[in-house]
């Protein structure tokens, strides 16, 4: 989140291209894994991600400050996913270059290697899931949410927030059990 | 408490974890279950989806920078020259909306997301959680989302809404829901 919000929101306002570039730095990436995770599509999450953040600059003389602008344009990239899944038969694609992050480089190469199978079949079962359980755990887990925050992004109360992430762990281990067919 | 109230409470956190973790530290079922929760998490923190291209966010800046430059200035003739549009623009939603009576649910938002052209960018659609739950119960059976269907629909009826999730949990430990 920019330092100076109120300042930022002015700069953005008055079209300053740093403003604009301070946007894209702050929430571009975090927007991307979002709609990624939530259209199972690296490719649509960065045209989902882009909407999102065009859409709240061409509202941003509109934006009132009630809500933090970090909720509300993950608020805007939701209900784009929402409709970019209830729009099309949305196929799992899983570009060859995208890997777990958290690998360790010092890390052998059959634990590398292990890592990385690990990563991808908790990214298929995730993908798996019902969206609001999905998006929970993104939310969560990706973008270090509140529980309470995630309820202000998809409409929730807090406590449903958190039950929908304690099934949606319960149903992650589940299908990551062994015989668990797809 | 029982088991699915200790361990939602020990993984998602809240005022009733102290009592969890009592019914954990009697229950080796729910330490088990709570500890491969944790591992889940931990996994998963790990398993981020890899960064965009390097050039993605310069890119996405450039494009912004255009459109945000390109709509800076409306000025009074601008406005004068959308006035036709706007009134065919307000007549064609007015036309749409009486047609999507007819619509399903899903096909609803992506006439509204069409029609109005999305004037409250987080509107469009205008997703509530009583929808959003609707397109989850038809990707796949969800007792979260059933849960959230009545929040959701007591809502909308201007009933209270307890938050209580011990009727949810009750079943779901009856096996009567799958979670």
């Amino acid at each position: 989140m920019p330092e100076d919000q109120e300042r930022w929101l002015e700069a953005l306002k008055a079209r300053e291209e740093d403003a604009v570039r301070q946007l894209v730095r702050e929430f571009g990436e975090p927007l991307r894994r979002y709609c990624a995770a939530m259209v199972r599509s690296p490719a649509d999450g960065e045209d989902l991600a882009q909407e999102a953040l065009v859409r709240f600059v061409g509202a941003v003389d509109a934006f009132r400050g009630e809500a933090s602008v970090k909720t509300y344009l993950f608020r805007i990239a939701h209900n784009l996913a929402l409709n970019h899944l209830a729009s099309s038969a949305v196929i799992h694609e899983e570009l060859p270059g995208e890997i777990r992050e958290g690998a360790s480089p010092a890390a052998s190469p059959l634990h590398a290697a292990q890592s990385r199978e690990e990563g991808r079949m908790l990214r298929e079962a995730l993908a798996r899931l019902p969206p609001q359980q999905r998006a929970v755990v993104a939310l969560r887990t990706w973008q270090d949410l509140s529980f309470k925050e995630i309820g202000a992004v998809l409409g929730l109360a807090e406590g449903t927030a958190k039950a929908h992430y304690f099934f949606a762990l319960r149903n992650l281990r589940r299908r990551l059990e062994p015989g668990d067919e797809p | 408490m029982n088991h699915d109230e200790a361990l939602k409470a020990v993984v998602a956190g809240g005022p009733a974890s102290v009592e969890a973790g009592r019914h954990l530290a009697t229950c080796s079922r729910c330490r088990e279950e709570a500890s491969a929760l944790r591992e889940i998490e931990a996994a998963l923190r790990e398993a981020a989806p890899a960064p965009a291209p390097a050039d993605w966010q310069e890119a996405l800046v450039l494009r912004l920078s255009a459109r945000h430059r390109a709509g800076a200035e409306p000025g009074p003739w601008t406005i004068l020259r959308w006035r036709p549009a706007l009134a065919s623009a307000a007549l064609a939603a007015g036309l749409a909306l009486a047609w999507m009576g007819f619509l399903p649910l899903q096909s609803r938002h992506a006439a509204v997301s069409v029609a109005l052209g999305a004037p409250d960018p987080t509107s469009s659609p205008a997703w509530t959680a009583r929808e959003a739950c609707l397109l989850d119960l038809a990707h796949e059976d969800s007792t979260a989302s059933l849960l959230q269907w009545s929040e959701a629909s007591a809502a909308e009826l201007g009933q209270p809404q307890t938050g209580d999730l011990g009727y949810y949990l009750a079943a779901t430990e009856s096996g009567g829901w799958n979670g």
